[in-house]
């Protein structure tokens, strides 16, 4: 009885508004028929690493929106009204995967089952190739951009998934991505190159929250954090004595802040060191789960993988050149 | 700007309908435990059970992975069941915190809030610990895993019809609320405001505050599931709030704290479609296009609490203030009565220099204009004149008046001064702040205690009823 | 997992002793599963599987620690900065968190520091608006975050003052409703920061929370002014803020400036709970505020002995959970000194010495005990006295007289099971002797005290008639239950009004067979 009066209650709301309306569209309609009127595919991403890999795969054929823009955290982003409508109206939707978006995953999820084009960007990457906790089966390291090999692999799924799509252009894809791939090949070597270039005994990545385990394990720098993944996690004494043991033992000389953690977390590391007699420095800031400001170098992915590889060993004694890969960074990454 | 408003308004589409309409039903559902909590000072209860969420997750996924690796389920079971997992720790724990906090309150006599600061607290730390002892490698935030985000769980409709799973399932909950406040009404209210009598009565009383506890913790944490946290802890209390500014009634209360929970989740959908827009706009952001629904509903349904708590018939600052005003302009009318009927007595005191309402509102600490004021009303309800000669005198009216005024003041003094041994100059005092509220009855039955005396302590004589 | 999960459990329980004891196997049976590589550290360095050397360097520091003993006094040497740090820093702020709560939680308003850490939210959001807007990139700089955070975590404290002031909500609600609105618009506003274009705003929700753990020295002296200014002005102002907890009604009528100390309050809690919030994180102060106060609670109703006992009871949590967490590895610190307190707060809720459960309990069994004697002796009384011809029955008639279970069990409401037990009980104090199957005798000090306990009852009743007008048929019952309390002056007082010589017995006011009023 209840319901029925409430459905009842929502058509009489919906009719009225429409009524009221006579004349302007409804904001979510208007965007792909937009789009679609000068010829481009409406898509829209998630994260900045996402939509950078669509957009140099889809070139000129598609208007590539990314929801979350720079510096926002993946785990932790509130959809509004207008995202939704955003992608009610996109054509492709991409979306990183692995539980990185949180709860909008499951949306996409049931969206992709009602037959709607909307894709993982890491959903063909080997399951064996992720890092997965053992006892936590099903619930992988979500990461995966800061392993540039294993981030390559979601070239070929865009590619595959926009060739579907539209089909006529699917061979222009393709080559796009075939292309794109070299290109973030030439980055793993580099970031490979300048981070065995740091002395073996000073290669330790100590950050504030654990986001660089993929960085870890493909350019062989462990890597040491003060708090866990989540939010909440949150360190004991005893961790961030050990932290300053192995800091001081090892003699490392830097450690880094990230740009979405209050970097007074670590402070305490560094003058915990610093009362033992070893002074670590802040070795600058890394991009952990978005990349650097729209428009510049950082703001795109083989920017901010330069970044953070050049930033990480030239502050650990390694061999980087100040400019970065292609001497486009804009910061030298010092502090 | 209002025309700003409504154009923005009508880019209103059936996803705001499915949203305002979720956000409205799980209001509803949340508003009526709600009103127990605000009646019981449990208010805060909501917001222990979005913190009690981090264990309740905590603990369901290691049990889950416990399973798994016990081999009772397999890792693909394991991922299908995870969620329902999930939601059945929080739920558990949530009535577990809900519980507990009822016990320590009862078992250590301590106030509501204390006992629910307590237990809360250390339950979250509880979840913290955990975290960092096992699962610190997975990303298992409240935010993330559990709590849901209205905007999105109006798209996942109801296979084969437009209806979002909320609507159906948060009123579900909302519909069985409602049958237990209707079936349990008298229970649920002598257990409230009186539990000896309800024991005396043969009503469980604990039974139903512990059950209560568990239907409202089940109710949030359900809500927390599709709408999220921010949502919930907002039209939980406040709606309930705003009602008790209206009435006592506690039906009334009850009705009107579900009208005002809809009416805020669906206004403040609105207003997210057009506030931010227009503010961000003017401070230079013109990609601002709107702002988290939840938070929006929450602001708004505290801005229809403020509207209640200044504007409400009878309990709200204005009607107050009103009230206020209105006795003070009765006692400055009374005390200018008072006085000139003073000075007709006692034609030598007159003043000479000072004029009488002056006189008045100098002795008695009341503002000026509400003095003018006064004198004017009582001119025109013709309790004095004006003479010639701009001096005021009493009317008979005005005589009659001011004669039961001073017999109640020194009623007031003579009674004082039999029953409390006061010093005589503390009496007028007293009966100078009572006199206004002596009626004909509370003097008739001051004059028969008194064996009808003629004089007050001072000496005056205490004027006589005309119409004796 | 299990283990652990019981340890934990263990320190909530308050079984101190046993904790380290058990976190200790739960550590080395993480150390047993690291051996096959499937371990939770191993998780945190998967390199392991690829053999890469430095990462099993760490593995080994990690791993091989030392023996408890030799960690327990590295730890309580303090002999690292960190440990030293997080140790001082976190008992003063206990000591001063505890201060503070106690003289909220006397308000009612104990959980108002969650509601100041909720409500600091929207001033972050605007405070990064602003500074994002003034100049680019700007917008992380934290004293401008915490002077926003200040801001409006005072005003959501205000806010909470005034409903609570100028309307009929109560102060639960008000904090419920504030801490919703703030926090909520917060969120609100928080969608719309994260869309701003140039604005790096990954993280700053939580950018004022931070970790116990990581405390810096620059920290520690922030927390020693505040302490000094909490001791100075809660040294000062002690009697005013006392009356002000008690009486607030009383405290504004006798011209205290209510006001102010309520606004003085405020300030603390707001600055406390700020300044821990960004240190030690909100969860932690929001504990402190609470916990030990009222912990503090269950052994004292003296206002100045519970602000110390809350001190102490945070300063002690902080220092034990400090210490743990210092000994064993992932005892995140916050977590484990809130979990110290809860337990501190379990042991007190048991163990108080004035409200606390125990003592309640044996405090209600006392008084049961004395309410089941009284009831018996006096009915003992009543049966002889109706059974002697003169009115009121001697001493020696008192002692003479058998007493038959039998007849006593029509004097009053009970069964003859509970009588049996209560003859039981009086047997054993010497009241009464058992002279045969179900025949008894009053003692020497039974009849004693019979007679006393009747004369009592009867004073009383007289005098609640004399004074009270109360009915006849109402007056027993009253009689019944006050009797129990009466104390020897007033027992004087009562003969001296009532002109009754003293020692007899007067004659009861009503009659005194049949059980329903007895």
């Amino acid at each position: 009885m209840d319901m029925r009066r409430f459905r009842s209650t929502l058509m009489c709301c919906q009719l009225a508004l429409a009524c009221s309306q006579a004349g302007c569209q409804p904001a979510g309609t208007t965007i792909s028929d937009d789009h679609l009127a000068d010829g481009k595919i409406a898509i829209v991403c998630t994260t900045g690493m996402v939509a950078d890999i669509v957009s140099h795969v889809a070139g000129e054929r598609a208007a590539v929106v990314a929801l979350m823009g720079e510096g926002v955290d993946p785990h932790l982003y509130v959809p509004t009204g207008s995202d939704i409508r955003r992608l009610q109206g996109a054509d492709v939707v991409f979306y990183s995967g692995l539980l990185l978006e949180g709860q909008m995953q499951s949306t996409f999820e049931l969206m992709s089952g009602k037959g709607r084009p909307v894709f993982a960007v890491t959903a063909d990457i080997p399951k064996s190739q992720l890092r997965t906790p053992a006892e936590f089966e099903g619930h992988p390291d979500p990461h995966v951009w800061n392993d540039v090999a294993l981030w390559s692999l979601t070239v070929d799924t865009v590619a595959n998934r926009l060739g579907e799509f539209d089909p006529e252009h699917a061979a222009e894809y393709l080559a796009s991505a075939n292309v794109f791939q070299a290109e973030l090949e030439g980055l793993d070597r580099y970031a490979r190159e300048v981070i065995a270039s740091i002395p073996e005994s000073q290669r330790y990545l100590v950050t504030a929250h654990d986001a660089f385990e993929y960085f870890s394990r493909s350019y062989g720098v462990p890597v040491e954090s003060v708090q866990g993944i989540t939010t909440e996690s949150e360190p004991g004494v005893d961790d961030i004595v050990r932290l300053v043991d192995m800091l001081v033992t090892n003699k490392v000389p830097a450690i880094f802040v990230e740009s979405s953690v209050n970097s007074a977390n670590i402070q305490s590391v560094i003058e915990g060191a610093k009362s033992r007699g070893w002074d670590v420095r802040k070795g600058g800031t890394l991009f952990s789960d978005a990349m650097g400001p729209e428009g510049t170098y950082e703001g795109t992915y083989i920017g901010m993988i330069d970044h953070n590889a050049t930033t990480i060993a030239r502050a650990l004694g390694g061999q980087a050149p100040e400019k970065g890969m292609q001497g486009k960074l804009n910061r030298t990454g010092q502090e | 700007m209002i025309q700003e408003f409504f154009h923005l308004l009508s880019g209103w589409s059936s996803l705001d309908t499915a949203i305002a309409g979720s956000a409205a039903l799980t209001a509803m559902s949340c508003a009526l435990p709600g009103a127990w909590l605000v009646l019981r000072k449990h208010s805060m209860m909501g917001d222990a059970l979005s913190h009690s969420a981090l264990p309740g997750v905590v603990l369901a996924f290691l049990v889950a992975v416990g399973m798994r690796q016990a081999g009772w389920i397999s890792s693909g079971q394991q991922d299908a069941l995870l969620q329902m997992f999930l939601f059945a720790g929080a739920v558990l724990v949530g009535v577990g915190t809900a519980w507990l906090t009822e016990w320590v309150q009862r078992l250590g006599r301590l106030e509501s809030g204390a006992s629910l600061g307590v237990v809360f607290t250390a339950v979250f730390a509880l979840g913290l610990l955990l975290i960092r002892l096992d699962v610190d490698d997975v990303h298992i935030d409240v935010d993330c895993v559990l709590f849901g985000i209205i905007e999105m769980a109006a798209l996942d409709t109801i296979p084969g019809t437009s209806i979002p799973e909320p609507v159906l399932v948060n009123g579900a909950i909302f519909v069985l609320n409602l049958l237990l406040t209707v079936l349990f009404y008298k229970e649920l209210t002598l257990a409230a405001f009186d539990p000896a009598l309800a024991t005396s009565l043969g009503i469980p009383a604990r039974g139903i505050h512990y059950g209560l506890m568990a239907i409202t913790a089940m109710t949030v944490v359900a809500a927390f599931t599709t709408v999220g946290s921010i949502l919930v802890i907002g039209l939980l209390i406040i709606p309930s709030a705003t009602a008790l500014m209206f009435s006592e009634r506690l039906m009334v209360v009850l009705g009107l704290s579900v009208g005002i929970a809809a009416l805020s989740a669906v206004l403040g959908h609105a207003l997210t479609l057009t506030l931010p827009r227009m503010i961000f706009s003017r401070l230079g952001y013109p990609t601002i296009e709107d702002a988290g629904t939840a938070g929006m509903m929450s602001v708004t349904a505290g801005m229809l609490f403020v509207i209640a708590l200044v504007f409400a018939p009878k309990h709200g600052i204005v009607s107050k203030l009103i009230h206020r005003f209105r006795l003070g302009l009765k006692i400055a009318g009374d005390d200018l009565l008072g006085l000139l009927f003073r000075i007709e007595e006692q034609t030598a005191a007159r003043p000479t220099d000072v004029s009488v309402p002056d006189l008045v509102a100098k002795q008695n600490g009341i503002n000026r204009w509400v003095m003018s004021l006064s004198v004017r009303s009582l001119l025109r309800g013709d309790f004095i004149t004006r003479q010639a000669s701009g001096e005021l005198s009493l009317t008979d009216r005005g005589r009659e008046s001011a004669k039961s005024l001073v017999r109640a003041h020194r009623l007031w003094e003579a009674y004082m001064a039999k029953h409390f041994e006061l010093p005589d100059d503390h009496l007028h005092e007293t009966a100078h702040r009572v006199e206004h509220f002596i009626d004909d009855a509370i003097q008739d039955r001051l004059q028969s205690e008194l064996k009808s005396p003629s004089k007050d302590p001072h000496g005056k004589s205490i004027p006589r009823r005309s119409d004796t | 997992m299990a283990t652990r999960v019981v340890g934990v459990l263990l320190v909530l329980m308050g079984v101190g002793s046993l904790v380290p004891r058990n976190v200790e196997a739960a550590r080395r049976s993480g150390v047993g599963v690291r051996v096959s590589s499937i371990s939770l550290s191993s998780l945190r360095h998967p390199n392991v599987e690829t053999g890469h050397p430095h990462i099993l360097a760490i593995q080994q520091n990690n791993t091989v620690s030392p023996s408890l003993v030799s960690r327990l006094s590295r730890v309580l040497s303090l002999r690292d900065y960190n440990t030293r740090v997080v140790l001082l820093g976190t008992t003063i702020l206990g000591i001063t968190a505890g201060i503070v709560g106690t003289f909220m939680l006397l308000r009612k308003r104990a959980l108002v520091g969650d509601v100041v850490g909720h409500s600091a939210l929207p001033g972050i959001a605007i405070a990064f608006l602003v500074m994002e807007g003034l100049s680019p990139g700007t917008g992380k700089w934290l004293p401008g975050l915490l002077l926003g955070a200040f801001a409006f975590g005072l005003a959501g404290a205000v806010t909470v003052m005034l409903i609570d002031k100028f309307s009929r909500i109560k102060a639960d609600a008000a904090m419920a409703m504030t801490l919703s609105v703030f926090y909520g618009l917060g969120a609100a506003l928080f969608t719309i920061v994260q869309r701003v274009p140039g604005g790096n705003a990954a993280g700053l929700k939580t950018y004022l929370n931070g970790k116990t753990a990581s405390l810096v020295a620059d920290d520690v002296w922030l927390f020693v002014g505040i302490a000094t200014v909490v001791l100075v002005l809660a040294m000062l102002f002690m009697k005013e803020l006392t009356i002000l907890c008690f009486d607030e009604q009383f405290a504004a009528a006798e011209g205290w400036p209510v006001f102010w100390l309520d606004t003085l309050l405020i300030g603390l809690v707001v600055t406390v709970t700020i300044v821990g919030m960004q240190s030690v994180g909100l969860i932690l102060v929001v504990a402190t505020l609470i916990i030990p106060p009222a912990s503090a609670r269950f052994w004292t109703d003296d206002i100045r002995l519970m602000t110390l006992g809350a001190g102490l009871v945070g300063g002690m949590s902080s220092f034990f959970g400090t210490v743990i967490s210092a000994l064993f590895p992932r005892m995140a610190a916050g977590a484990v000194i809130v979990l110290t307190g809860a337990s501190l707060f379990a042991l007190s809720l048991l163990f108080g010495s004035k409200r606390g459960v125990l003592v309640h309990a044996w405090q209600q069994r006392k008084l049961r005990h004395d309410v089941g004697r009284v009831d018996l002796l006096r009915a003992c009384f009543e049966l002889v006295e109706h059974a002697v011809s003169d009115p009121i029955p001697t001493h020696e008639e008192m002692m003479d007289h058998e007493i038959l279970l039998g007849d006593l069990v029509s004097m009053r409401a009970w069964d003859l099971s509970t009588l049996r037990r209560l003859v039981a009980v009086a047997e054993k104090d010497g009241l009464m002797q058992h002279t045969g199957d179900d025949n008894w005798r009053l003692t020497e000090t039974g009849a004693e005290e019979a007679r006393r306990i009747a004369r009592n009852h009867r004073l009383w009743e007289m005098y609640l008639m004399q004074y009270a007008h109360i009915a006849p048929s109402h007056v027993d019952r009253d009689a019944d239950l006050i009797e129990h309390v009466l104390d020897p002056e007033l027992i004087a007082e009562l003969e001296y009004q009532l002109d009754h010589p003293e020692e007899a017995v007067p004659v009861s006011s009503h009659a005194t067979t049949g059980s329903s009023s007895g």
